[in-house]
């Protein structure tokens, strides 16, 4: 059995739905079993309240709790444990940061500057904090050759400058960006950056310290595991500047009538009782991360996108949008005269699942000047009789709408 | 409804209005903005003189989008209430009974097939909206 074979083989959903081509994995990935298993075991055996117990039950899942965040530390390469702060996914974990670190110290005519490539999640909450506070959005756009260069960054950033946001791999393009770079010229001007790794922590390694970032997010559905997990790494220069956006039991040091003092970040996130079982699945699916081959989960990711690239040459009513890099496994497209919603609805009665639309990217779309597109994006589950299945479908869609 | 069915009506119906919608056109003076937020479909709706609209979304959208104009030639404002109101009402109740254009019964069926009710709905909501509030 090839390794496609054996990592489509741990994903049940394939087992209940033996026809369906997803290709949808941009948007959410399917969940693997040992995160299903794991999750269910918390129902089952696990199940109590953390960091309040005396008890074993609690003991035993406050322990299993905050050992996720070593584990994650693990996966990035970060320093410890109290780097990692547990959120609902990617879009909280932005928010924080905007709402909870750069709010307070923005002020007028200071700046933020973000990509044109952003996800809405990385975008709005910086325009909604530079509009309260008078600052100015500023925006990287592409280079002429589609690419976001750090020397353009770098012509951005200035001493008013108080962070750049920024995406590992879009959402939209499957455009894989150079990070380290633009975060080496942010660090020139000591510059805060955040890294939007929500379509790159499944598949491509993620090593905060080599990388230099100082906040980044991903979320924990698009990686096999679960739906209401994310996370937000802080490195150390700014951990103890990052204040929670929700407060109440469970994240104080002490409380009295007058004033109250809240326990650090990342503890600090955790007001209220925490998703447990989200978080010892997500912790679960690090450890399928972990073990899986990423150089070959990438190459068998790239040569999918790339059968499907060189496979639709023949349909000349095709228009890819030449912005993706085959490893990101995203790939978005037009058929002329048809409208992208119509492409995907047509492709669903084969049973096969595309995205189509603005993609929550829509500051992106306006400056590509396209109302809609349709996306593909691959993972490791895919196999190369989904691609021709899916060439052939759009063949019959553009046979038939003539 | 089945495949063979749906595709049907998209081939007599669906694909030859979308392609050539009834006056399609950009136009000056007021406009009403039919525009869902959820998948980007965005039309405007000219209103001064012989109505027009212009803009893009999936074929099933501007096709009703140019069944709605087809419908509101020569129409005073009344009847042009009145028309989109039957209509709404139908496409909402999934019952047909009540209008006398097979086009637009074809649209009350492909609602009921696969639920695009908001597709189907996009330019008439809006020009409802606008007809009621000025
Ligand atoms: C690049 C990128 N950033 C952020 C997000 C938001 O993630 P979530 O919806 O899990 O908060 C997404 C999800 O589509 C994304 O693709």
């Amino acid at each position: 059995m090839g390794m496609n074979k054996i990592w489509r083989s741990r994903f049940p959903i394939f087992q209940h739905h033996p026809e369906l081509v997803y290709l949808d994995n941009a948007a959410t990935t399917q969940r693997v079993d040992s995160v299903i298993d794991a999750m269910q075991e918390f129902s089952i055996s696990e199940n109590a309240s953390i960091h309040r117990g005396i008890y074993n039950l609690s003991n035993a899942a406050t322990n299993r709790f905050e050992d996720t965040r070593h584990k994650i530390a693990k996966f990035l390469n970060a320093k410890s444990g109290e780097n990692i702060g547990f959120t609902k996914g990617s879009t909280e974990s932005i928010n924080v940061v905007a709402k909870g670190y750069l709010e307070s110290r923005l002020s007028k005519d200071d700046n933020v500057v973000v990509s044109i490539l952003e996800h809405h999640a990385n975008f709005l909450p910086w325009q909604d904090v530079c509009k309260k506070k008078g600052a100015e959005l500023r925006i990287l756009r592409l280079d002429g050759d589609g690419k976001l260069s750090p020397e353009s960054l770098a012509e951005l950033v200035d001493k008013r400058t108080r962070l750049v946001a920024v995406n590992h791999i879009s959402n939209a393009l499957g455009r894989i960006n150079p990070v380290t770079s633009l975060i080496a010229k942010c660090k020139k001007r000591n510059v805060p950056v955040l890294i939007d790794a929500a379509q790159s922590a499944a598949l491509h390694s993620i090593d905060v310290e080599k990388m230099g970032c100082d906040f980044l997010v991903f979320s924990g559905h698009k990686m096999f595991g679960p739906m209401g997990t994310g996370v937000l790494y802080v490195g150390d220069n700014y951990r103890e500047e990052v204040e929670p956006l929700v407060v109440g039991g469970g994240m104080i040091e002490s409380v009295s009538e007058s004033v109250s003092t809240y326990r650090p970040f990342p503890f600090n996130l955790d007001a209220g009782t925490p998703n447990v079982q989200g978080v010892l699945g997500l912790g679960a699916a690090v450890d399928f991360l972990t073990q899986l081959d990423k150089d070959a989960a990438r190459l068998h990711v790239a040569r999918l996108t790339s059968k499907f690239t060189q496979g639709v040459k023949s349909i000349a009513e095709i228009k890819l949008v030449p912005l993706f890099d085959e490893e990101s496994g995203i790939v978005s497209f037009n058929v002329n005269g048809i409208h992208a919603h119509d492409v995907a609805g047509f492709l669903n009665r084969d049973n096969i699942a595309i995205r189509a639309g603005m993609h929550c990217t829509q500051p992106l779309l306006d400056e590509l000047n396209l109302d809609a597109t349709a996306r593909v994006s691959f993972s490791i589950y895919n196999e190369e009789e989904e691609v021709d299945r899916l060439i052939s479908s759009l063949q019959k869609l553009v046979d038939f709408w003539k | 409804m089945n495949r063979e069915e749906i595709e049907r009506l998209y081939k007599e119906l669906i694909i030859p209005e979308s392609k050539a919608p009834y006056r399609f056109e950009k136009k000056d003076g007021t406009s009403v903005l039919a525009y869902n937020p959820v998948c980007g479909d965005k039309f405007k709706i000219f209103t001064d003189g012989e109505v027009h609209f212009h803009g893009h979304g999936c074929a099933l959208s501007k096709a009703s989008g140019s069944l709605l104009m087809k419908q509101l030639e020569q129409r005073h404002e009344g009847e042009a209430k009145e028309i989109i109101h039957q209509f709404v009402t139908a496409v909402k109740s999934g019952t047909a009974e009540s209008l006398n254009s097979d086009s637009l019964s074809t649209l009350v069926a492909l609602k009921n097939y696969d639920g695009r009710e908001d597709c189907i709905l996009l330019t008439w909501n809006a020009m409802l909206n606008y007809l009621e509030t000025k």
